[in-house]
């Protein structure tokens, strides 16, 4: 029964972002892209190559409805492969974690670390690639970071008052 | 060869990433250099289904505004009916062939079922297409004015560049002198783009009206794209850097009329023959 909850979740999460999130902007200066839920909050256990096959998936889905075809495919990419690398890194004890990936279960401080620099990293690579050239630079940073701040900000509601 | 073995089963899980990330890349490449293709863009149909329930769903919160913008455009709809009504008896008159060429373009009227305005490479989705006589490199236009070319077309849906995406550039002429220069925006504010191209001796006033050129087959000439809000002239500048406004509000974009040049193949043929000389 999981399983069915959490894609049930995946397919709302998905609907929010493309009816909702991906209207919200700041005067130009970036939207939050809070799809990167669906991949942050796998379960431990999944098989590395099963985790970022599931980033291609969410990867593509945004790529097709924005028209950039590869461009979240390959931020998403990135961040199922940093992933279990970042939470190995961050918790000694990853075994006795089973299930899914939560605020409460892993540690506050823990998650929100995780959660900063894998989206940080996503959200760079999604404005990067989609401006595709190096001259403006400047603007893909500013983009980044106040994108980052409204995702990372949106994911924390989220997960304090699930 | 055992060791490969080893170095694979590894560094397995880095090789699958590598392998995805340059399929990524491989598709970001192909995408950008030529002609999206519907089955991968927003003219795709499941994508168009939902912006299509959203935008019904949107259009019953708007009933009101949009029934006074219909209201105030059939006003002056009427009027220029009045006026045009008096013009063809005029044209009647004197058959010449000049009047006759601006005659030769076919609209489609579409509705615009998605649309972005906050990305480098912005597009929007009409729900018409190859069914609808809908072809690549037409021009739309909306009741305000130009609003961009379309880029690909599916069964029923299309997909449209509009003039804020950082890759597409509009020849334009400055109404009050005809000066030729080009349009295009620089992906910040979705409200204005960039006059370029435009001389040093000439003289460009705050207001003026911009206007397509009609030197090329997408758009006939004097449709309206915007006004200018701002021009700047350095020192040592050869050219005036020129901001405009937009005309089209893409935000509040409801209606688009697809328009063809019936001639455009006709002259596509001449100026190929032309080039093979």
């Amino acid at each position: 029964m999981e399983w069915i909850r959490q894609i049930g979740r995946a397919i709302l999460v998905v609907l929010l972002q493309v009816l909702l999130f991906n209207h919200l902007q700041i005067g130009g200066w970036g939207f939050p892209m809070v799809y990167v839920l669906i991949l942050m909050n796998l379960p431990v256990q999944i098989p590395r190559w099963a985790e970022m096959l599931i980033g291609v998936a969410v990867g593509l889905i945004f790529d097709v409805w924005n028209s950039s075809l590869g461009v979240h495919m390959a931020a998403c990419i990135a961040f199922s492969f940093l992933r279990p690398m970042l939470l190995g890194n961050v918790l000694q004890d990853l075994e006795r974690v089973k299930g899914e990936i939560c605020f409460a279960c892993i540690g506050r401080i823990e998650y929100t670390k995780c959660l900063v620099f894998l989206t940080l990293i996503h959200h760079l690579m999604v404005f990067a690639l989609e401006s595709w050239s190096w001259s403006n630079w400047w603007m893909v940073l500013v983009q980044t970071l106040i994108s980052s701040i409204l995702t990372i900000l949106i994911i924390l509601g989220y997960e304090i008052f699930r | 060869m055992r060791n490969l073995l080893q170095f694979l089963t590894r560094y397995s899980n880095f090789l699958i990433f590598l392998i995805l990330e340059v399929v990524a890349f491989i598709l970001i490449c192909t995408s950008h250099d030529y002609q999206q293709s519907a089955v991968w863009s927003g003219s795709n149909r499941i994508v168009a289904g939902v912006n299509t329930i959203q935008t019904t769903i949107r259009e019953y919160f708007q009933l009101r505004a949009t029934n006074e913008t219909l209201a105030q455009e059939n006003a002056t709809l009427k009027a220029e009916l009045m006026l045009l009504t008096n013009q063809i008896e005029v044209i009647e008159e004197r058959k010449d062939s000049y009047i006759y060429s601006h005659l030769d373009w076919e609209y489609v009227p579409a509705k615009v079922i998605g649309l972005s305005t906050n990305k480098q490479y912005n597009y929007l989705t009409i729900n018409k297409g190859r069914r609808d006589g809908i072809e690549v490199d037409m021009g739309v236009i909306g009741a305000d004015g130009v609003v961009g070319i379309v880029s690909a077309v599916g069964e029923k849906y299309a997909l449209v560049v509009p003039i804020i995406h950082t890759k597409i550039s509009i020849s334009s002429r400055l109404q009050s002198n005809n000066q030729i220069g080009g349009t295009s925006w620089k992906g910040r504010d979705y409200r204005y783009v960039q006059l370029t191209d435009i001389a040093r001796h000439v003289e460009v006033h705050q207001g003026d009206t911009v206007v397509t050129s009609g030197l090329t087959d997408v758009f006939p000439g004097g449709l309206i794209i915007g006004t200018v809000s701002e021009t700047e002239l350095g020192l040592g500048d050869n050219y005036h850097q020129t901001i405009v406004e937009l005309s089209t509000d893409y935000k509040s974009l409801k209606y688009v009329q697809v328009i063809g040049n019936k001639n455009s193949k006709m002259t596509d043929k001449i100026e190929q023959n032309h080039g093979m000389d």
